[in-house]
């Protein structure tokens, strides 16, 4: 069995007392952006790591209610506590102060919390604080940094300072007493601090916890030469979420968990018992019965488990059309005498340019899967391999209609194929990126490296309804389609040739767009004499004049909305 | 032809009370009854006519176990009899255009069509073509898609009457105003289309010198049986522009007929459905006899619901559809990148993407694109959304010319991606090199070159689907013992192996003592276990 995921205990600590500082600065440049952080913190704890526990403890505030009896420290949870919605509410409530602040004393409460939670040997602790790192010098001096260094190094917490200005660069003349001191922190308790900015774009995305891998160890087995292998999944598209349970909401209001009930029916609609059923399959339009001992009799064997090479094949003759499957598999050897014979082969492959057609069976008697082992060796950094990738049946082939367009390429006029040339050309990402390219084109699409926007709406979509249950189903967030776009460097540079192409090439069908302008001036005429006859028989002020009224505030309300939404994207995405 | 699908009410209700909705295809062979098509053809060694039946045999048998309610007919021409019901010479009604069934199955396999071999010279194309659409437009179904396929082994026929061979083309061209295809099969390796019957084929589809696509009798069934299917019709949009294309099927997966149930009473085939039940009702002792009223409840009253930070986050079936859409169905080119298809990234099975624009210059930029894709080695990275509402993914194109389209293959995203790199960390060799022995790779080059195949027996034959159909063949058409299909997953030929790679592998086996090594763990292991047990006892 893997061995269990450790469990973390995490203290959230937030200051929202601007002190000296202008409130709006403070708002705009610090707290909004450690609200997200501290609400997307928490929510991915209640969507991947339910199990963990969390502490709330929020600094600069009017409410002063902590076990130490601190001023303008709000302890919002007693104890530590497994993350719910409410949290993440209270979160979202927060309010910015004038309030002075001090987090050195947040500290201290928030050990105490993280000491009187239950410590199993296997815990990682966790003190995650969120600061603009502005407080008078005075405030900082009353404390010894060795002290409280002392106190985080005892009970080996990990300490995540995260503050509004990028100051692990600077030199220390150039930070004010409370960054001088969080930096010093820092050093003495081995942690790194963190800008807001680098902890919104490392939030933005939800990631579930990687799986542990678990091979399926076997024999790779050519003409009774047996080499020891495990195979891993690599590639899989098995994500998904924990299957929907159902309920109905019954005439009282009450919620009545339902089930699927699976029946077979005639054609009075009554329901039959297997009793009296038979099973079988249809044949040219007849009932064939196929009993579970004919079943049994007849059925096809594969044998016991193996991976068995069938043949070689050449590695260009192999190709994608071949290839099925749910995903990509890699084989190593296992064991250390199979380490030789193993990449002896592949090394043999490798050099005659071929791979090896094998039959798997997964488990005794499952049915058969043809596959393909790639050789994959000499990529840096990456384990040596043989790549499996399932191969499809003959049955499963489709013919493919042949409509080559050779002839027709011929007519490209010599500035059709210019434009068309360099609309490539401006769309190609470029190989080797410098370092002045901007962030945009650093995207290079390679599998693995963009995130899946549908999943992370899901994520968005339901924590948005967990926090309001009567709320609609919000499109996609902006900073989620984007992954999916052009890089604004090239949709730039493309722009021009794909004007030409617009210019140079027939794009409307001349002959429709006709009958569709005439027809368009049709309905034109007739839709304004019909509101003609309208507006004469309303004589007094009608519905439609009040419309524009009502839509504007509809508008002003969606962009307000919309402004919203705006923030949080350019936020996640500029960071 | 437009390409909706007709959805067809499945008739004679005394049998079939079930109401199939299917897309049903109509075949219809036209063949060569000439005297020449008596020779063998050197490939198989059978004789062409005997080649077009057994093909036609195979389809028809192929159709019978997916249960299709397709048409099929055989009509001979140049045959040595006249159908007594047809006003024209050396045309025989072999097979009438009808539903396939068991008889008409039987029907076939029990004909000897070489009595049926016409001796004269008389080669009635033209009628053959005429009965051919009277006898689809009598069968008065809605069907899908007619086909007329045409078997012959000449190549140039008719050809000092330039008259008749006019009338033959006049009447191919109108194929296309009825909606009918022609598919012109030629027999033998010498055939050659140019001669007449490409220009035939051309005028029936209206198709241009690009688009002719030569049929082999060897792909025939293929091509009927499993023929790409357009997935989704969608706008390929390149910045402001668009260009409409199909996603057509490139494979699928394995699939198997479909069990039904029967009720023993009445032989009523049942239709299986689902509903939704409180929990607390359904138990396992579900007695008929108990009479308690239960509302019952149908998808659209059912809520799904997510339980998290101790809340039930609810949706409607409506709303869950919502969440997981992306919005209309579109592919939207992001950029190029140079040509890269590495398999550890595979994800799923290829799709293929043809033009489907009418107007010319719209099918020249996707034409010029393919083109330039291709000889620039680039491809193309799009995100897709295949159906409407359905989920967005990334794929790249990669151009494919000869077939005049791109694949389209699945790039994974990060969260599809297992990092296997600290597991496998010990696999690692970037520097001290890969722990290759030459003897050992020399031996495994040799075994390389020995049992190596090319493409065209690559591929083999699913055993456990191809046991299956063969079953239910023999127990449908009353058959004691149902055929032995040769499992093809295996290794093709057990003799040769030995007698050619065995001593190879004998020395392997020496360099390699890799059995010994698994018995001595075995045996380890077998010793091991016993302490275990104690162990465990004593605790």
């Amino acid at each position: 069995m893997p061995p269990k995921a450790t469990k973390e205990l995490r203290v959230f600590v937030i200051n929202v007392g601007s002190g000296t500082r202008n409130i709006d600065d403070f708002q705009k440049l610090y707290l909004d952006k450690a609200k997200y952080i501290l609400k997307r913190c928490i929510e991915k704890k209640i969507f991947l790591d339910p199990k963990h526990e969390i502490g709330l403890v929020v600094l600069g505030t009017d409410v002063t209610e902590n076990d130490l009896e601190f001023d303008n420290i709000h302890q919002v949870t007693e104890n530590i506590q497994v993350p719910t919605w409410t949290l993440v509410k209270h979160v979202t409530n927060l309010q910015a102060t004038a309030s002075s602040s001090n987090w050195i004393k947040a500290i201290y409460v928030a050990l105490k919390i993280l000491d009187r939670g239950f410590v199993e040997k296997s815990c990682v602790q966790t003190l995650m604080l969120l600061n603009d790192f502005n407080e008078e010098p005075t405030v900082i001096e009353e404390f010894d940094v060795n002290e409280v260094a002392n106190e985080i190094r005892e009970r080996d917490v990990r300490f995540i300072p995260i503050g509004e200005r990028d100051i692990s660069q600077n030199s220390l003349s150039a930070m004010n007493s409370s960054e001088k001191f969080v930096m010093k922190l820092c050093e003495k308790t081995d942690n790194q601090y963190f800008t807001l900015d680098d902890a919104v774009q490392q939030t933005s995305f939800y990631r579930q916890r990687p799986t542990k891998p678990i091979g399926w160890g076997t024999t790779l087995d050519f003409a009774g030469f047996k080499i020891p292998i495990a195979k891993y999944l690599k590639v899989t598209n098995s994500w998904k979420l924990p299957t929907w349970k159902k309920l109905v909401k019954s005439d009282y209001n009450k919620e009545v968990k339902v089930n699927r009930v699976h029946q077979y029916t005639d054609r009075y609609r009554e329901s039959h018992t297997f009793e009296n059923i038979i099973s079988g399959y249809m044949y040219g339009g007849v009932f064939v019965p196929y009993t579970d001992t004919t079943k049994t009799e007849a059925e096809y064997k594969s044998g016991e488990k193996s991976f068995i090479i069938r043949n070689f094949a050449k590695r260009n003759e192999v190709y994608l059309d071949l290839w099925t499957g749910n995903g990509s598999y890699v084989v190593v050897p296992s064991g250390q005498e199979a380490i030789r014979p193993f990449y002896s082969l592949v090394q043999a492959m490798v050099d005659e340019d071929m791979v090896a057609i094998v039959r798997k069976v997964h488990y005794s008697n499952l049915a058969p899967r043809m596959g393909i082992l790639f050789p994959y060796i000499n990529v840096l950094d990456q384990p040596g391999c043989l790549v499996f990738v399932e191969m499809i049946f003959t049955e499963d082939r489709c013919l493919l209609h042949r409509m080559p367009m050779n002839s027709l390429v011929k007519q490209l006029s010599k500035e059709q194929d210019e434009a068309i040339d360099g609309f490539i050309d401006s769309m190609t990402l470029p190989e080797s990126r410098c370092a002045s390219d901007s962030d945009e084109i650093e995207k290079t699409f390679d599998a693995g490296t963009v995130h899946n926007p549908g999943i992370q709406h899901v994520w968005n979509v339901l924590s948005r309804r967990a926090l309001n249950p009567d709320s609609e189903i919000p499109p996609m967030e902006s900073y989620l389609s984007k992954l999916v776009m052009t890089p604004a460097p090239l949709k730039e540079k493309s722009l021009p040739y794909l004007k030409k192409i617009e210019k140079l090439f027939q794009w409307k069908d001349t002959y429709e767009t006709k009958n569709k302008l005439n027809d368009k001036k049709e309905t034109d005429v007739k839709e304004t004499k019909e509101k003609l006859q309208d507006d004469s028989k309303a004589g007094s002020k009608n519905i439609a004049e009040d419309a524009p009224e009502v839509q504007e505030t509809m508008d002003a309300e969606l962009s307000q909305q919309f402004i919203d939404d705006v923030d949080l994207d350019n936020l996640a995405m500029n960071m | 032809m437009s390409e909706q699908i007709v959805i067809n009410l499945y008739d004679e209700p005394e049998n079939d009370k079930k109401v199939y909705y299917d897309a049903r295809e109509g075949i219809l062979f036209l063949i060569d009854a000439t005297q020449s098509m008596l020779h063998k053809d050197p490939n198989c060694n059978h004789s062409y006519i005997d080649e077009c039946l057994k093909v036609y045999k195979n389809i028809m048998a192929q159709k019978m176990s997916w249960n299709k309610a397709d048409y099929m007919g055989i009509i001979l021409f140049g045959s040595s009899k006249s159908d007594p019901e047809l006003q024209q010479k050396s045309i025989f009604v072999l097979k009438k255009f009808e539903k396939i069934s068991i008889d008409h199955f039987k029907e076939i396999e029990n004909c000897d069509i070489s009595e049926y071999i016409g001796s004269g010279s008389d080669y009635p194309l033209h009628d053959a073509l005429w009965n051919a659409t009277l006898m689809i437009d009598k069968a008065k179904k809605s069907i899908y898609i007619s086909k007329v396929i045409l078997l012959t082994c000449q190549d140039n026929p008719l050809a000092t009457d330039q008259s008749e061979r006019h009338r033959i083309r006049l009447k191919a061209a109108s194929y296309h105003d009825v909606g009918v295809k022609l598919n012109v099969v030629g027999l033998g390796k010498t055939w050659n289309p140019d001669l007449f019957y490409k220009e035939l084929e051309m005028l029936a589809g209206s198709l241009s010198d690009d688009e002719y696509n030569r049929i082999c009798i060897e792909d025939l069934e293929e091509c009927i049986v499993r023929p790409s299917k357009a997935v989704s019709t969608l706008p390929w949009r390149i910045g402001s522009l668009e260009i409409s294309v199909s996603i057509r099927s490139v494979s699928t997966k394995p699939k198997y007929p479909k069990q039904v149930k029967m009720n023993k009473a009445d032989n009523e085939i049942l239709q299986s459905s689902t509903y939704f039940a409180p929990m607390s009702f359904h138990s396992d002792d579900d007695d008929d006899d108990d009479d308690t009223i239960v509302d019952n409840y149908t998808s659209s009253d059912v809520f799904k619901y997510q339980e998290y930070g101790q809340q039930k986050i609810v949706f409607s079936a409506l709303e869950l559809r919502e969440l997981e859409s992306t919005g209309n169905k579109r592919i939207e080119l992001i950029c190029f990148k140079p040509l890269k298809i590495d398999p550890i990234h595979h994800l799923s099975a290829p799709k293929y993407i043809t033009c489907r624009e009418k107007l010319k210059d719209k099918k020249l930029v996707f034409a010029s694109i393919l083109n330039k894709c291709h000889s620039k080695n680039l491809m193309a990275i799009c995100s897709v959304v295949q159906r409407q509402g359905g989920k967005l993914n990334l794929f790249s194109l990669i151009p494919n010319i000869e077939n005049g389209g791109f694949y389209m293959w699945q790039i994974p995203f990060l969260e599809h991606v297992r990092d296997l790199n600290e597991h496998l960390a010990n696999f690692i060799y970037n520097d001290p090199p890969f722990p290759v022995d030459e003897d050992g790779k020399s031996i495994w080059q040799d075994i390389l070159k020995k049992a190596f195949q090319n493409r065209d027996t690559l591929l083999c034959q699913n055993p456990k689907l191809q046991v299956l159909l063969a079953n239910i063949e023999a127990l449908a058409l009353d058959r004691e013992d149902p055929k032995k299909p040769k499992d093809e997953t295996l290794v093709p030929d057990d003799e040769w192996y030995k007698k050619n790679v065995k001593q190879m592998i004998d020395e392997l086996k020496d360099i390699y003592p890799l059995e010994e090594a698994a018995s001595k763990r075995k045996k380890k292991q077998s010793t091991a276990q016993p302490k275990k047990v104690t162990k465990a006892g004593k605790t």
